[in-house]
């Protein structure tokens, strides 16, 4: 297996592209790295593929479970995204830094499980409104943050998934990628595939819409 | 900055996306906006809650560890399982190759066969008379007046339906026969004596029928004259292949 390619070879021409150069120093040894990484993947090195997935499986499954909410989803997704990675390493042109390339995986990954699952369950869905009645009211959200309570910070991030949940899923992706990921609005948009301005008011309704759920999960 | 003015950034500004003058602004603005501030400090708020909601999920890392190692497995795996499909498929095509050479072989010796059939007698012919010499006549009218004329006997061999009487003009009489006579002598003759007809070539018989048949038009004829004289035929050349020259007169 050592001397066999296990993904598919770039395009000829790809191996003597330059990676697209960033706006940062920084920026620039991270992809050109990541450009390394990925022609040794491509050409066969096992080692370099294990590095890769080592590297970035905490990110993907963290992400695949925010984005799912389901701890054996996300692991089977993330499995499922790693493959579509060594699958589609052709066309990785440097042109982000891998890891942004790989969220842009994530999110279409977990969205099409995530279309297939609702239609294959939508009949065992619950209403939040039936939830909530069933498990009890909503704390105040500006009290979920208290350091001292741990077992109230655990039912406040219950209560928060829910009210995630029942966000569409772009605006709950998109939460995810800037709040608990963090990605500046460029990187979200490389990753959703939108233009910046989009981000940005993709975000603000997302944000509007989470607000008002919590809000009427403590009224 | 005014308030709208705010609103419409005051994301931008908590997600640290504004630059340095502008996030200035709105940092002083803030300070003096207790409005303003307060919804800077809910989206805050919002993205704490969101992050502490995912902190305390735990990360299975021994189900993690293993995760590469299928992965890279499995895609290894998958590429053999291509090459090893791309055999197969290679495989079922190359029984279809052949079939379809084994169609296009019976196809072209047919066809080679047809061809074979049609041409190659049509060639044999045409080599046969490329090999018959030509048979050369120098005429010249008898009473001098006219220009000498060259005759090609040879011609009357190349196609059976080229008219002989173009080939031996009738004005030349019973003379031009004896020239063709003299010539089959000469055809005929071999280090100084007769050979049989036997030995001859195919392109020799052919020749030398040639100028039998000739003599036996110009004696199914009647001799004329051409107006204004008699033709005397001065020499003439009888050229069969590379090998027999014949001469005569």
């Amino acid at each position: 297996m050592n001397s066999e390619s296990i993904v598919k070879p770039l395009r000829a021409f790809a191996w003597s592209e330059s990676p697209a150069v960033s706006s940062t120093g920084e920026g620039r040894a991270e992809w050109a790295e990541d450009w390394a990484l990925a022609q040794q993947c491509a050409s066969g090195d096992e080692a370099a593929c294990t590095r890769l997935v080592t590297d970035h499986q905490r990110m993907v499954y963290q992400l695949s479970l925010h984005l799912l909410g389901d701890p054996q989803e996300a692991l089977d997704l993330s499995q499922e995204v790693f493959l579509r990675v060594f699958r589609t390493l052709n066309q990785f042109r440097g042109h982000s830094a891998l890891r942004t390339w790989i969220y842009r995986i994530v999110i279409t990954q977990a969205s099409n499980r995530r279309r297939w699952w609702r239609r294959r369950h939508q009949s065992e869905q619950v209403p939040l409104d039936e939830h909530v009645s069933a498990h009890g009211d909503l704390p105040d959200a500006r009290t979920f943050s208290m350091p001292d309570a741990v077992a109230q910070q655990q039912q406040t991030a219950r209560q928060v998934w829910h009210a995630l949940d029942a966000l569409p899923f772009d605006q709950r992706s998109i939460l995810v990628l800037r709040e608990i990921d963090g990605l500046s609005y460029e990187e979200i948009g490389y990753s959703l595939g939108v233009a910046v301005g989009t981000v940005k008011s993709r975000l603000a309704r997302a944000r509007e819409e989470l607000r008002d759920v919590l809000r009427g999960q403590t009224s | 900055m005014m308030c709208p003015d705010v609103r419409g950034v005051i994301a931008a500004y908590v997600d640290g996306e504004l630059g340095g003058a502008q996030r200035l602004r709105v940092s002083r603005h803030l300070t003096d906006c207790a409005e303003c501030a307060r919804e800077e400090s809910d989206l805050r708020d919002l993205g704490e809650l969101l992050r502490g909601a995912a902190a305390p999920r735990p990360v299975p890392l021994d189900e993690l560890q293993g995760l590469a190692a299928g992965v890279v497995s499995r895609i290894g795996a998958e590429d053999r399982q291509s090459w090893r499909a791309m055999w197969e498929r290679a495989s079922e095509d190359w029984h279809w190759v052949a079939v379809g050479s084994g169609a296009f072989s019976a196809a072209f010796v047919s066809v080679m066969f047809i061809f074979a059939f049609l041409y190659l007698p049509a060639t044999e012919a045409r080599q046969m008379n490329e090999r018959v010499g030509t048979l050369y006549v120098m005429a010249v009218p008898e009473d001098g007046l006219g220009e000498p004329q060259m005759l090609e006997f040879g011609s009357a061999l190349d196609s059976p339906k080229r008219d002989h009487r173009y080939a031996v003009p009738a004005s030349f009489g019973w003379k031009a026969e004896q020239l063709l006579v003299a010539a089959l002598d000469s055809a005929l003759m071999r280090h100084g004596g007769t050979t049989s007809f036997r030995d001859l070539s195919a392109a020799e018989r052919e020749e030398v029928l040639g100028i039998l048949n000739e003599i036996g038009r110009l004696r199914s004829q009647a001799p004329a004259r051409r107006p204004g004289g008699v033709t005397t035929v001065s020499g003439m050349h009888l050229y069969i292949s590379d090998v027999v020259t014949a001469s005569g007169l």
